[in-house]
Formats: structure tokens, sequence, C-alpha cells
């Protein structure tokens, strides 16, 4: 896996060959990519299970693109239209949501913070829409990584402050999260040590971390304020990065004042004497002494050799998709290829390059492919069409997705009342964090099979945010349908589209009748004739209904992306 | 109501081996909402094999953000060092401790005090990442947490409670053991576990038919969908309701103890932390780790050691206390430690700075030999002077006092092979003994 084999790099360039030969010089078309994964299939004498339902896929990628699923509405708009190319449609108008911008600013501010918890007083609502804006604007995603390692500004006006900030501007942190996350390489392991696993030298970890060497972030404050409001990110005219004994930038706060001056010393003297000189992935760099450090990075970032910007972005998009990267793990591609999946993230890093980075457009590459269009049903253990991505995998929601999805489906934002509205906004910021928290993974080391944990299982059956969203008031999905005057059956029906965005089955019709018949014996009529001796009745019925969305959202139909 | 499903939840509660596959046999809802309507009654202490059979556990007791050795085990009289901090005499020769642990003092006889710890890392998180799981944090492995190696190696896997909890902290996670073996985490041991009772408004009848329908509801899906995610689900929700249903729950209910136990260990959350921990591995929970915050005392150092020794001493003192009562102490390993220690060398601020080297931890139970001081540090405290020891060392160390092998080995996602302490580490032989 470590060192690139031999024949795999052949086929890469005979590929390469093939394609220039073909003139390729055009953005890459779905069915074209699906040639290339019919081809794999082929080769290893797989039948992929057939394309899904519409209304799995439209959970589906409604899931992946927007965050959440979709409206009863929607869904229902989406089954009965007979338009040839509704797949697609959905597909477009989807990627033109603010949900969209709003998902993936969210997805990238939580693989930048990797469980960093932000001081209270960052402001990250500025940085998540910074982020949502630029992904709504389509924004060239090689501008937008630009922007965020070489920013100078005040996070009181620029979002894109971010990813230094909440770095506080160390060098090896900012070096080891640039190299992870826009080259897919692990460069971290050689930051104490030359890596005994991998091709780094300590010496080029810190060649790299030279280019983040003169950053510095201020606090910024007015005269008055007790606490810094803003803070301030610009680079010094010096500084040069050294290797540093255990291994990180010496801190100087913890030590006692009289030692911090003569450290401070001794690190000067360091750098006098033995600066790292700027290296790129272990190519020396010359830089002119005043060039902007960070600008002469972001650029060669985004210009990698081999492709390894693209690379690592349409990789890390595929996973999302389908539920595993081309290469895993995703952070850590440097030298690898995909093996027989290479043809396929050379053509995807090559259309994301011409389509000049942008997202929407590799979005819409991958989504409108059969290939993710297949069905997820029927999946056992053993099967190598999992592995082959040849069935749709089973994905537990994220924690950003789970909780919109239940905010989506429940309608509980309508009970809050005049007071809370206001705080509602911190409030969500709160719960999402809890649902991080109790419902994330670390994606590096995400373990083959999902398991879910006691606390989400018990947060999923009794937390108080559940029992709210069904509570029949204020305007939640249940107030509405028990308020309105339809009949059990398109209740039920509604509830199903609702939570699961399918319709229930003749069988699941059925049981749910006979369960809401069970729990509540004395059906009532007319819902806005209320007599005193209805009251029991009525709340009878309602538990029954509550009862009935609680165990659809508490299925692995809700809770897997599938 | 089948005989069969009622044979199943009793077994369960009988501590026997029940497979998580086995549950999707029987449908979920008729597993757990039967078991839940006729709530087990048998008491906690049905689950306790009786005395030669009690599994090791162990209980951690983190002291976290780095104390100060001289104001706790190891302080030092007459050098410019001391501060104000007076000392206590103790029965083990040549070992004053701070006159701030007066109800320690009097047990040193009974644990074995580390003098000499040696640390790498000089910054807390990559210290307590390194004190937790015996490596430093590398980004391309997740290392587990010394909760879920116990937990993986020894943990029951068919109990009702995890077997990793932890009080007052997240600590750390399974890492490559897998998340089944990350913290059962209580933020506070003074509220009720959250979540774990049901909502206002649902009792357990309605809570059973709520299952029920769970259950119906989940057919058409799994019925499609028969993979290992599946059974995932249903395992979980399977345990989690067993968890939620488990008489074993009341241990973490302190208000079942006595006025005078609660207050043995001191009204303070750390102090109430450590009742619970001995409440669970009286339980059968095999790792309990409790936390006691704020040693990070740069400044104003002595009057903050002296009020966290105040929560400290009882605490401790008490925990001992019960579990030699209850037969408990020869089966648990109690150890005492933080991240590093701190500064001999006073600050401007009266406070004292990291320090990595000489610093204090302790081990008792579990057949470790007390009265032992293990190693020792310069008139000043400057220098380690006799047997430093490094956190591998001490971890290779409690997991041999756990029967557990400090070199099993393991292979991350990535397929690199991985020993449970890193190559390297050997055991302390006077702690050991010829085990």
């Amino acid at each position: 896996m470590r060192a690139l084999p031999f024949p795999a790099r052949m086929r890469a360039v005979l590929f390469i060959a093939l394609l220039a030969l073909s003139g390729s010089a055009h953005a890459l078309t779905p069915s074209e990519l699906d040639t290339l994964i019919d081809r794999i299939w082929a080769t290893h004498g797989i039948t992929p299970a057939p394309t899904s339902s519409d209304s799995e896929f439209f959970r589906r990628v409604y899931l992946d693109l927007a965050g959440e699923p979709p409206s009863v509405e929607e869904t229902v708009n989406f089954l009965t239209s007979n338009e040839p190319n509704k797949r697609a449609k959905a597909i477009e108008q989807l990627l033109a949501t603010r949900e969209y911008g709003d998902h993936h600013g969210r997805v990238w501010t939580n693989l930048i913070l990797e469980g960093r918890v932000l001081k209270r007083r960052f402001p990250r609502e500025r940085f998540d829409s910074y982020l949502a804006d630029s992904f709504n604007k389509n924004k060239p995603f090689d501008d937008l990584v630009k922007e965020l390692i070489a920013v100078e500004g005040s996070s009181a006006d620029n979002g894109a402050t971010f990813l230094i900030l909440s770095h506080e501007g160390k060098p090896e942190d900012l070096t080891s999260t640039s190299a992870r996350l826009f080259l897919g390489t692990q460069l971290r392991c050689a930051q104490c040590h030359d890596d005994k696993f991998g091709p780094w030298k300590q010496e080029q970890f810190w060649g790299f971390a030279a280019f983040f060497a003169r950053v510095e972030t201020r606090p910024e404050k007015s005269p008055l304020a007790k606490r810094p409001e803003s803070f301030l990110v610009t680079d010094r005219p010096r500084g040069e990065a050294i290797i540093p004994e255990d291994g990180a930038t010496p801190s100087f706060k913890d030590l006692p004042p009289e030692e911090r001056r003569k450290a401070r010393m001794a690190l000067e003297r360091e750098m006098r004497t033995h600066p790292v000189r700027p290296a790129f992935l272990g190519q020396p760099v010359d830089l002119h002494p005043r060039d902007h450090r960070r600008k002469a990075l972001a650029e060669r970032i985004v210009r990698a050799p081999d492709n390894l910007f693209a690379r690592t972005q349409v990789n890390r998009v595929w996973a999302e998709m389908f539920g595993a990267g081309l290469i895993e793990p995703l952070d850590d591609l440097y030298g690898k290829t995909a093996g027989d999946w290479e043809p396929v993230l050379q053509a995807l890093a090559s259309h994301f390059i011409e389509s000049g980075h942008r997202m929407k457009s590799l979005y819409a590459l991958i989504a409108n492919t059969k290939a993710y269009q297949l069905t997820s049903e029927g999946q056992t253990e053993s099967n190598s069409l999992r592995e082959y991505f040849a069935r749709a995998r089973l994905r537990p929601l994220s924690p950003e997705a789970l909780f919109q999805t239940i905010l989506k489906t429940t309608n509980v934002e309508s009970t809050a009342s005049a007071t809370r509205k206001a705080r509602l906004e911190q409030e969500k910021q709160r719960y999402l964090e809890r649902f991080v928290f109790v419902f994330g993974n670390d994606e590096g080391e995400k373990s083959t099979a999902f398991e879910g944990t006691i606390p989400q299982a018990l947060m999923m059956m009794n937390d108080p945010l559940i029992e709210r969203g069904l509570a029949p008031l204020g305007g939640t999905t249940l107030h509405r349908i028990l308020e309105s005057s339809q009949s059990v059956s398109e209740r039920i029906r509604f509830l199903y589209l609702g939570a699961l965005s399918r319709e229930p089955s003749v069988a699941e019709m059925k049981d749910a009748q006979r369960f809401l018949v069970e729990a509540s014996p004395e059906p009532i009529g007319d819902a806005r004739a209320i007599r005193p001796r209805d009251r029991l009745a009525r709340m009878r019925e309602a538990e029954a209904y509550q009862d009935l969305l609680w165990s659809l959202m508490n299925s692995a139909e809700f809770l897997y992306n599938h | 109501m089948t005989d069969l499903i009622r044979t199943n939840c009793e077994e369960q509660a009988r501590g026997f081996p029940l497979v998580r596959r086995e549950f999707l046999r029987s449908s979920l809802a008729g597993l757990l909402g039967l078991c839940l309507g006729e709530r087990s009654t048998l008491p906690a202490s049905a689950a306790i094999p009786s005395k030669p059979s009690r599994p090791k556990s162990c209980i951690l007791l983190w002291m976290d953000g780095g104390p100060s050795q001289l104001e706790t085990w190891n302080p030092k009289p007459g050098s410019a060092n001391a501060g104000p901090t007076k000392t206590l005499k103790t029965p083990v020769e040549g070992v004053l401790i701070s006159e701030h642990l007066p109800r320690m003092a009097e047990r040193m006889e009974e644990v074995a005090l580390i003098r000499s710890m040696v640390t790498r890392e000089g910054s807390h998180d990559r210290a307590k990442y390194l004190g937790h799981t015996g490596y430093s944090p590398q980004p391309t492995i997740q290392f587990p947490s010394l909760g879920a190696m116990v937990s993986e190696e020894i943990g029951d896997r068919e109990a009702n409670l995890p077997q990793f909890v932890s009080i007052l902290s997240p600590s750390y996670g399974g890492g490559f053991l897998g998340a089944e073996h990350s913290p059962f985490v209580v933020p506070n041991p003074l509220r009720k576990v959250e979540n774990l009772t049901l909502p206002r408004g649902v009792d357990r009848e309605r809570f059973a038919r709520r299952l029920r329908m769970l259950d119906r509801v989940e057919r058409r899906f799994a019925a499609d969908h028969p993979g290992v995610e599946i059974r995932n689900h249903h395992g979980n929700y399977a345990q989690t309701v067993r968890f939620m249903n488990a008489p074993e729950t009341s241990a973490f209910d302190l208000s079942a103890e006595s006025e005078s136990a609660r207050n043995a260990y001191g009204m303070t959350e750390f102090g109430q932390g450590c009742l619970l921990a001995r409440r669970l591995v009286e339980t059968g929970v095999r790792f309990v780790e409790v936390s006691l915050r704020g040693w990070d005392t740069h400044q104003d150092n002595f009057t903050r050691a002296q009020k966290l020794c105040g929560e400290l001493d009882p605490a401790l003192d008490a925990l001992i206390a019960d579990l030699m009562e209850r037969d408990l102490w020869d089966s648990t390993l109690v150890v005492w430690m933080g991240e590093f220690g701190r500064t001999p060398k006073i600050n401007g601020n009266e406070g004292r700075d990291h320090f990595t080297r000489g610093w204090c931890a302790l081990l008792g139970g579990c057949g470790v030999p007390g009265g032992l001081a293990l190693g020792r540090t310069s008139e000043d405290g400057e220098q380690v002077t006799d047997r430093p020891i490094a956190i591998k060392d001490l971890l290779h160390t409690v997991l041999r006092l756990l029967d557990i092998d400090p070199a099993a080995e393991f292979l991350t996602p990535a397929k690199r092979p991985i020993t449970l302490v890193e190559k390297g580490a050997v055991g302390i032989p006077e702690i050991l003994g010829s085990a």
C-alpha cells in the first residue's frame, strides 16, 4: 500500500496516455464515468445491484447534497412526477438550495476543527456562513483553500481567518491539517522524528511548517472591552522554522517570567543559526525574503504534483457519496493509487480540475451516475458488491445531518416560544455540539462497521428534544396532522413520508392502523368537535400517533442513509 | 407473552452469555418490551460472584492539570523550593507528605508511592493523551485509553453495564479497539445519567408499546437490508434497553448510600465520583476513571493545592477503607496520577509551572505491596536521583497487575501492528513482585 506498485503505476500512465489520445479536454459526463466503472465490474465479473427506487434515490441524494431529508411535499411531488429526467433535475435543484451550502459549510467546519473545541468568544457563525457562502456560490475550491491559508485580516469581517485562528496560528498544527485536508498527506508523524512508516523526514515536516513560521494572531479589543472582540491574522516580517527539541514550537506562557525571556532569546538564536528553509513536500523552495510565505504555500498546494490536491478532494467527495473512499484512509493517499479504481479517481480529478475546481460540478457528476443510484437493498456481509461499490452502502447519518433530520421531521423548532426564538440559533448550536459529541466518531479510524453506542440510543429514545418534537402542539408535524381532517390512513402515510421519505407498504399500513386502534380504542370522529368526554380519547389518540412517529425515528431506516 | 422470551430475560439477569447475534432471533420488542414489563427484581448483588472468582477492576483517579508533587506526596521541607507547605510524618520510613493530606498520611503503609515519574510531554493535551494511552498523539492512529484496553481485554461482554465508565471527564476513547470500548461518560455524579429514565408522560407500558411498534416498523427494512449494520442497530438498542432496565443501573444512584457514607467521601463532585466508582466496581464495571480538575496552578499554587487536597484526602481515604471493608481491595487496583508535575521553583505568581521530571504516582490494592516508596528526587526536587519511571512502564505495570498482556498486538485499520503499551516498556519489579 505504501509504495506505488509498479504495474499500477504503469497502468495509470497508460490510462493517461489513452485519455490524451481520445481527446479528454472536456468535462466528464456521468455516462462516461459509468463506463469506467462498468469496466472495473466487468473485469471482476461483478453484476451490480439494480437501480434504486425513486424514493430510495430521493432520500439519499437529498441527505448527501443538502444534509437533511426531503419534506413530505417534495417527496410526493418527486414520486408522482412523470418527467423522464426527474432525477437529474432534482440533483440540479438540490445543488441550488441554501441547504447545500449550509450543510457543506458545517461539514468543513468540523473537518477543519477535527475535534478541537472553539473558545466561546470565537464567532463560529461567521466561519460557518463564510464556508456556506463559498459552497453556495460555487467558489472554485482552489480559491477557497488559498483564502483559508493566505488570509490576512480580522475575524470581525473575514471568515477565512477560521483555519488559522482555530489552530491558534501554530505552524506545526497548520502544517498537519493543511497537508492532511488539502493534500491527503500525513506529515504529522514526522513532526517529532523521521516517519518510520512513511516517506517523511522531520526536516521535511518543518520545511512545510516554515511557510507558516511568520503567521501571527493578535486579539483585537476596544479600550473599554474586557475581552478581545476579534482576532487579527497577519504575518510578521521575519521568523523562521526550527526543529524544536520536543517536537512542538515552544510555548512560553507556561514558563516562569525570567525563564521566558531566556527561552525566547534561545529560540531567536536558533532561528538565526539553524533555520529550516521552506520546502514543499520535501522540495526546497527558493523565496525572495519579502515573499508572502503563506501565499507561496497556497499556490503550491493547489498545484501540487500528480494532481494531489484534486485527488484528495474527489476522493473525499466520493467517500461522502458512497460511504468509503477510493483510497482509504481519506487523508493518507500520498504516493498511493486506487488500485482497480485508479482510472475512476484519475478521471474524477481531471474533471474537477477542468471544471475550475467547482464542487457543484463534481457532486452533480457523481450523483448522476448509475453507480450512485444503485439500490442498497439485499446487502449481505460477505458481499463483494459492497467492496466494489456495486451496491449502495448503509451509512450512519453524520451528527450534523441527523440533527437536521430530527428538526425537519418533527418541526420541533415551531414549538419555541417567542422569547425562546431569539435564542433558538444558540440553542441549536449547543444541541448540535451535543450531537457531534454523542454521535461523532473519528473519521480517520472509523471502524469498518458502525456500531451505535448506549448514549446514542438513549438520546434517540428518551431525549427531551425528541419528546418535544413529538408533542402535539405549537405547529409540530404531529400537531398539524392531528388538527387536520385527514383520515387515519392519510395520517399514517404522512408520517411515513415525513420520517422515511416513502409510502408505507400495504402491510405497514395495516400494521400501523392496527397499532393505532389498539393504542387508542375509542376512535373519534371529527377532530375539531371537542366535547369534554372526548378529551381523554383525544389524548390517547395523540399518544398513539406520537408512539408511531417515535418508532419510525428510532428505526435503522431513519438513522442510516441508504 | 411467550415463555421463551421470559426465560431469556431471566437468563440475562443471571448473567448468562447472550451474544448480540441472538437478539435478532427474538424480536427486539418481544425481548425488550417483555423484559421491561416485568422488571427483574434481582438485587444488584446477585450479579456479584463470590470472592475467589472476583474479576479484577481498576479505578483511575486522574489529577487533571498536573498536580504539584511538592504539595502532595513529595514535599521538600528546608529547601528554597518548599513554599509554605508543612509536612506530616507517615508510618513509612522516609516518607513525608503534605500536611493537607492528613488521612492519607495514616494510610501510606497500604499504598505504593512512586516519586520519580518522568514524561516526555510538557503540554497538557499531549501529556494527558500519553498518560491515558501510553503513546504520544499520532495523527494516523487513535490509541485506546487505558480503560478501553481493560474493557477489551478483561471486560465482560455480556454485562448489562458498560465496562468503562468515566466520571467528570470524557477521558479518551476506544481508539483502534473500537467505539464499543469507549467510556460511558458521567459528566456529573450528582446528576442523573442523561436520558436513562423515560421521558415525562411515557410509562413503562407505553415504552414497551413503542418498542413493539419499532420492531414492526423495522421489519421491512431489515428484510431488505440483511447486513451487519442492521444487526448492530438491533444489538445497540437491545443493549441500551437492557441497560435502562438493568437493576445494576441503581449503582448510579448515590442516594442509596447512607448520609454518613456519602459524607465520608466528602460532599464534592470528586468525592461523590469516587463513591460512584466504588459502587460501579462493586456492580461489575471493570474500569472507572474519576477526574479531579484544577491542578494547573501557575498562580496561587499553595491555596489552590490545599483546597484540592481537601477534596482528595477524604475521598481517597474513604475509597480505600470502603474497598477493604467490602473485600474489594484485593481485586481492585487504585491508580492516582496526573499528566505531569510542577516546577519545584516557585514563580513570581506564587505558582508552579509544568514539570516533566520527578512527579508522583500512587498505586494501591490488587496485590500492590503497601508501604513502598519508589524513586527519589534531589533535595531541591529539581532532579530525579533514583529510578526514573516512564509512563509506559507505569501503564505496563498497571496492565500486568490486571492480568493483561501489555505486549498484546493489534492491527490498526491501516494494518499496522501495534502493541497495547509501546514496545520497550518494562514492569516495575518492586510492585509486580514475582508476578
